[in-house]
């Protein structure tokens, strides 16, 4: 699908953010319909209250079907974290601002957790490139944040031949940009973001989790909804009985709804939008 | 037809194994993943099938292409996949080796072909791959 031979990668891990090593795991495959059940779901039977009219028969929430809700949280999850949680390569355009150029050629890509940098060029709209920028003169130290910064105070080599730091073939191209202020979709970014291989940190995979067991709830508490109290009186005797009915899972949906919250604010602490500004 | 798998686990013979949700494994491990086809558009969950799709045999013959799907180009398994039994001809198995470099959560992708028709699968998140190392 894709070549990340000459990528600059990000410094260290996404989760733990820039983490070289580390004694604890902390990222783990997406969750399973068990770990779900385990996790979220405890003691929970995932049978319908209500039988089937046609078969008689209670219907059972499957594991396929666990499976399909935790596909349907991944990506409600990416959409309201604003987050890629698995790879996703991007080819992004971005203008070119005197005043970011000047400082190094600062970019802020739209999509987190930025991984790798694959190329970055001028590129016009006709799709050949005019120049590409050496990957040795990428900085991707603040990547998983989002920022690139073109640094060419090192030497480059690209495809094997040397490019020296300040010549007419390397960064003094990007010295004659220093005429305009602004120009449009000036820049082309390819860059991966989402977590490596989809190994998914323990917090994303609980929200993840969370927001699936919020949609099994809900369904089974539907089947919850037929009646929710009930009387019988013989001459003297009477027996009432009242039941949740489709409040049933309550008081666990909104302990699930509160961790969720909480979950979105840190989670979006460490890679979303809070705060935006620029130049223009 | 709807073209997917169920992956089995301790598979001794046609008649003894277990249905499996996903492909689990530590990174680095060989592992022989076993899974049986299936079309996924007959025997639905919600008409009460557990588990859902119907066994599918292909005809004599037929070869299945798998890939281990990863964005990453050095990482992406493609791999013939063998049927152990002559007798169930549902029943497909795969070889990964120590030497793969997949890891994390990965799609199974099937190419089925029969004579000269070619049916084409998909198994969403079917693999989890854990990590050698704690990153």
């Amino acid at each position: 699908m894709a070549d990340y031979t000459n990528s600059r990668k990000g410094s260290g891990a996404p989760y733990p953010e820039n983490a070289i090593e580390t004694a604890r795991q902390q990222v783990e495959p997406l969750i399973t319909p068990d770990l779900l059940k385990s996790r979220h779901l405890f003691g929970v039977p995932l049978v319908s209250a209500m039988k089937d009219p046609l078969t008689g028969k209670q219907q059972v929430m499957t594991d396929d079907m666990l499976a399909d809700y935790i596909e349907g949280a991944v990506s409600q999850a990416e959409l309201e974290l604003k987050i890629d949680i698995f790879p996703v390569k991007r080819q992004e355009k971005q203008p070119f601002d005197i005043n970011l150029y000047n400082s190094f050629g600062y970019f802020q890509l739209s999509h987190r957790p930025a991984t790798s940098v694959d190329k970055l060029s001028v590129t016009p709209s006709n799709q050949m490139d005019v120049y590409v920028v050496p990957n040795d003169w990428v900085e991707g130290a603040y990547l998983h944040r989002g920022q690139v910064n073109i640094v060419p105070l090192t030497v480059a080599f690209v495809q094997g031949t040397y490019i020296p730091q300040q010549s007419s073939g390397g960064a003094a191209f990007l010295q004659i940009l220093g005429n305009k202020a602004w120009i449009p979709a000036w820049w082309q970014i390819e860059y991966t973001s989402g977590f490596p291989d989809g190994m998914v940190p323990r917090v994303v995979n609980d929200y993840v989790g969370t927001v699936a067991a919020l949609e099994v709830l809900s369904q089974l508490a539907l089947t919850y909804a037929r009646s929710n109290s009930h009387s019988l009186g013989i001459d003297g005797l009477s027996q009432s009985v009242s039941t949740p009915g489709p409040q049933i899972f309550k008081v666990r949906m909104d302990e699930l709804e509160a961790k969720k919250l909480a979950l979105t604010k840190k989670l979006k602490a460490i890679y979303g939008f809070k705060i935006f500004s620029g130049t223009l | 037809m709807l073209l997917s798998a169920r992956f089995l686990n301790d598979v001794a013979n046609v008649n003894s194994f277990e249905y499996a949700d996903v492909a689990e494994f530590t990174e680095g491990d060989p592992a022989s993943i076993y899974f049986q086809l299936i079309d996924a558009s007959l025997d639905k969950a919600g008409e009460g099938f557990v588990p859902s799709g119907r066994r599918y045999v292909p005809a004599s013959g037929a070869t299945l292409q798998v890939t281990i799907e990863s964005l990453d180009d050095s990482k992406e398994i493609v791999r013939s996949a063998t049927q152990p039994f002559a007798n169930d001809g549902s029943i497909w198995k795969v070889d990964l080796l120590a030497t793969d470099k997949i890891r994390g959560t990965a799609n199974l992708r099937l190419k089925l072909t029969e004579g000269s028709v070619v049916r084409s699968g998909l198994v969403k998140s079917g693999f989890r791959i854990h990590s050698l190392t704690c990153l």
